[in-house]
């Protein structure tokens, strides 16, 4: 572009000329039912909503489609969003000079005030800074100027945020449908002020759960342990989590965007409930999100009300982290179903415990069309189970399976996981055990009216460990032990014919480790393999391990170190001044547990078992009650 | 128990939509709408709505037909005001009427869509030159290449009419639907102009065309 366009115009002529070229280009119109596009000048705070991956996962995402409502319902302010554009799309957006746009009005990402990441899996990390250098922007935070906008990150991903601290100018911890609005009230004062970036970052960290890396001077020993995480300023010591006390009153996107084409979850998305109180100790996200709130069943009711209304899917997915545990699921299923069934509407139910009674459950939604069941024990061993916390014994297992193919399904998709701590060569030939005795009640279950074939498929994941859980000190197998455990399996289930058997790809399970628990010297690393064309690595066709590893060659760090090593009891943890409210006492606690094989129960009967979140952060266990 | 046709434009970045994305929209509008839509018997119903012609992807247009079985008499006048709020911006409803006796169904009986193509100016008499010597061949081989391979079609005999509008526009009028599909684009390229570029391509009318080149509308 040789003439210098104004402030707010819309790129749409010049997009739209290159869209014949791409292939799909119905992903990138915007425009979807339910979108919103606001007048550009008559606002006063904008956001760009940048999603780390492409339109089809990225619309799949329920938080996003919480904060557009949030923001958009709002006078004066507005998000607009943007995805990871293809690659054929970005190869003639480089080629034309062309910036990252936004989808509702095609407009130049970095003319909005702020830009906003959410962070779903590291993997995403090189396409934040591929997404950032589309859109024109310095990519290191101290190069912006204050003129330039703030670059924030909120979602799973930020309770550690140290590999990005470089690129990003200010992180969200936790539940941010408040704390965003918060944060553009301030925006608005701050410019009415005459202020800009900087003092607005200053002031935002009085607000919950804001982390402003740059506040933060961190230390290290000579091996590379941190020694100081050290407060400048009035940046607090520790940074809390925002948290929404009542869910039920709490915003929700009713009149939800419904896209043109097919993305990953095409269907009305009616959270539950948030947290899972199980505490499974490799899992984040039931750390994250404790305590368990969950939605009364009029709320529900209502919410989905609105939701057929509004988008026309004849499809309820209820979600949650455990859905099968949300106290009133039988009850919501029927109030759903009496309402909705007439209009061809139907239930669906994405997470299962592993249960004669989840059985019942997916029996009660799918009683003509049954699509496959999907169980994850985690673990094959009793032992390794109890380690793990998961609190399922192989009979549950067995009689989940034997009710279900009772029942008339005959596909059933197994989750497992290796390389968990402590795990030995009994715990992989008893998974080995596992699943030819599932394979066994299923045949022996399988009525002789259905005719389908039993189809088992069994995916392995690789264990990666996760800050905020009890297993954040543990280091990950190496890539040896992981191969030849994932050889042994293979091996070992080959015979069956009905199992089909796949694992995740390893060196992406190590990477991924590597930055689960890294710190801020990675920044560097994630520059080096983002310059050297690392890119879309969650997708296996992208994903570029030879490149990854002189990226860390190159700027001298072993990665073997961050994702092996155990960390000391004692020592600093790079996300220590991250607080998901969940006491670093109980994680170690929990930890000694493990090692004995002592479980922990399930606090949301009432037994609270000090995990320390309610009273951190003064809130409580929640729990939809009969009839309401 | 009715039938209505009706009749819309693609307008701006939705002409990108592809045949089926605009078949899924639709559904979901009706659903949105809470129109009583009939449906197919048997294992998997499929709610008994029938598009017309294909448009092609990036092709805006000002003459879409559909029929939609509804179980409920409607007033045309009723049906787009219930449907038109349920459908995105860009899809814009433009006529309706209830369909009374047995009426050929839309993909069997459309066969000649109208076209304005708007392309970069060139010098209006060389475009009329090309234009003529285009219509003066008898025949017109060209080579359609599809996932399936290279097919040879001949595009003259389904080019009822074309001509020149302005330097930067040109009329068309081709075959279409059950008895084959001849592409704007295509056409425009068979010109064989060289840094001749196609900016907008509008369908402005699908009708039902008689052996002697009288066009109702369908
Ligand atoms: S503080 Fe107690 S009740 Fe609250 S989530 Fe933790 S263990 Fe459960």
């Amino acid at each position: 572009m040789t003439t210098k366009k104004e402030w707010g115009t819309s790129l749409a002529p010049l997009i739209e000329s290159i869209l014949p070229l791409v292939e799909q280009p119905a992903q990138y119109l915007g425009g979807e039912y339910n979108s919103q596009k606001k007048d550009w000048h008559s606002l006063k705070a904008r956001v760009a909503f940048l999603f780390p991956d492409t339109y089809e996962i990225g619309m799949s995402h329920l938080g996003l489609r919480i904060l557009y409502q949030v923001v958009n319902e709002r006078d004066g302010f507005a998000m607009e969003r943007s995805f990871v554009p293809k690659p054929d799309l970005e190869n003639l957006l480089r080629e034309k000079g062309l910036p990252l746009f936004t989808w509702e009005s095609y407009l130049d990402v970095q003319e909005f005030d702020i830009i906003a990441f959410t962070l779903q899996y590291e993997m995403s990390y090189t396409n934040i800074l591929n997404m950032l250098d589309l859109a024109g922007l310095p990519l290191l935070a101290k190069e912006r100027g204050d003129d330039m906008p703030p670059v924030i990150a909120g979602g799973l991903g930020a309770f550690n945020p140290e590999p990005l601290t470089d690129f990003v100018d200010l992180f969200c911890l936790g539940e941010s449908e408040n704390q965003l609005i918060e944060l553009l009230a301030l925006w608005v004062k701050v410019k009415e002020a005459g202020g800009g970036k900087s003092a607005w970052l200053k002031e935002a960290m009085q607000i919950q759960g804001v982390y402003v890396p740059s506040f933060y001077r961190v230390s290290y020993d000579c091996v590379g342990n941190i020694v100081a995480i050290e407060a400048k300023d009035a940046a607090p010591a520790v940074i809390e989590k925002a948290v929404i006390k009542d869910l039920d009153s709490a915003p929700y996107p009713t009149c939800s965007m419904v896209p043109f084409t097919k993305v990953v979850h095409d269907r009305i998305t009616l959270e539950v409930m948030r947290g899972c109180s199980r505490g499974c100790r490799f899992c984040q996200a039931g750390i994250l999100y404790r305590p368990v709130r969950e939605k009364k069943i009029s709320t529900l009711v209502g919410q989905t009300r609105k939701l057929t209304k509004n988008t026309g899917y004849d499809e309820i997915g209820l979600i949650s982290l455990s859905t099968a545990d949300y106290s009133q699921v039988g009850p919501l299923i029927d109030r759903l179903l009496d309402e909705h069934s007439q209009n061809g509407v139907g239930v669906s139910l994405p997470s299962l415990r592993v249960d004669a009674f989840s059985v019942a459950l997916a029996e009660k939604v799918q009683k003509v069309r049954k699509s496959g069941l999907t169980f994850a024990p985690e673990a094959g061993s009793q032992r390794l189970r109890d380690i793990i916390n998961k609190g399922l014994t192989e009979e549950d297992i067995l009689k989940a399976v034997g009710a279900a193919f009772q029942q008339g399904w005959t596909s059933l998709k197994l989750y497992f996981m290796i390389g968990l701590p402590e795990e030995t060569q009994e715990d992989l030939a008893g998974m080995a055990d596992l699943i030819e005795k599932i394979l066994s009640v299923a045949k022996r279950a399988k009525p002789k009216w259905v005719k389908k074939p039993i189809a088992i498929s069994v995916s392995v994941a690789t264990f990666v460990p996760k800050p905020h859980t009890p297993f954040q000190w543990q280091g990950q197998n190496s890539r040896e032990q992981v191969q030849k455990k994932q050889q042994y399996l293979r091996e070992r289930l080959r015979p069956l014919r009905q199992v089909k058997f796949s694992c995740h790809d390893m060196n992406l399970s190590f990477i991924e480790a590597v930055f689960s628990r890294g710190d801020r010297r990675l920044g560097k690393v994630l520059l080096e393999a983002w310059r050297l064309g690392c890119k879309m690595d969650a997708w296996s066709e992208h994903f570029r391990y030879d490149l990854w590893l002189k990226a860390f060659a190159n700027c001298g760090l072993d990665p073997v170190w961050y994702s092996e090593r155990n960390i000391d009891e004692l020592a600093m943890l790079p996300w220590e001044h991250i607080s998901s409210g969940v006491d670093k006492k109980w994680f170690w606690q929990e930890w000694q547990k493990a090692q004995k094989g002592e479980l922990t129960e399930d606090c949301r009967s009432g037994k609270c078992t000090g995990c320390g979140v309610c009273q951190k952060l003064d809130v409580g266990i929640d729990l939809a009650k009969e009839g309401l | 128990m009715s039938v209505i046709r009706f009749s819309f434009a693609i307008e701006g970045r939705l002409r990108f939509l592809s045949h089926l994305d605009l078949q899924k929209m639709f559904n979901m509008a009706i659903q949105r709408a809470a129109l009583p839509i009939a449906y197919s018997q048997g294992f998997n119903p499929h709610p008994q709505l029938a598009l017309g012609p294909a448009h092609a992807v990036g092709v805006a247009s000002v003459a879409e037909y559909a029929d939609m079985e509804l179980i409920k008499d409607f007033s045309p006048e009723g049906f787009l005001k219930t449907l038109q709020p349920a459908l995105p911006q860009g899809i814009r409803l433009l006529s309706a009427r209830a369909l009374t006796e047995k009426t050929p169904a839309l993909m069997a009986s459309i066969n000649c869509a109208v076209y304005v193509v708007k392309v970069n100016g060139l010098e209006k008499t060389i475009l009329e030159a090309k234009v003529a010597e285009l219509l003066a061949q008898t025949e017109l081989l060209w080579q359609r290449k599809s996932p399936k391979g290279i097919k040879t079609v001949d595009l003259r005999p389904g080019i009822f009419e074309m001509k020149v509008l302005a330097a930067n526009s040109l009329f068309l009028e081709l075959r279409i639907g059950n008895t084959g599909n001849i592409k704007p684009d295509e056409v425009i390229r068979a010109l064989n102009i060289e840094n001749l570029a196609i900016e907008i391509i509008e369908r402005t009318g699908l009708y039902i065309r008689d052996e002697q080149g009288n066009k109702r509308e369908p």
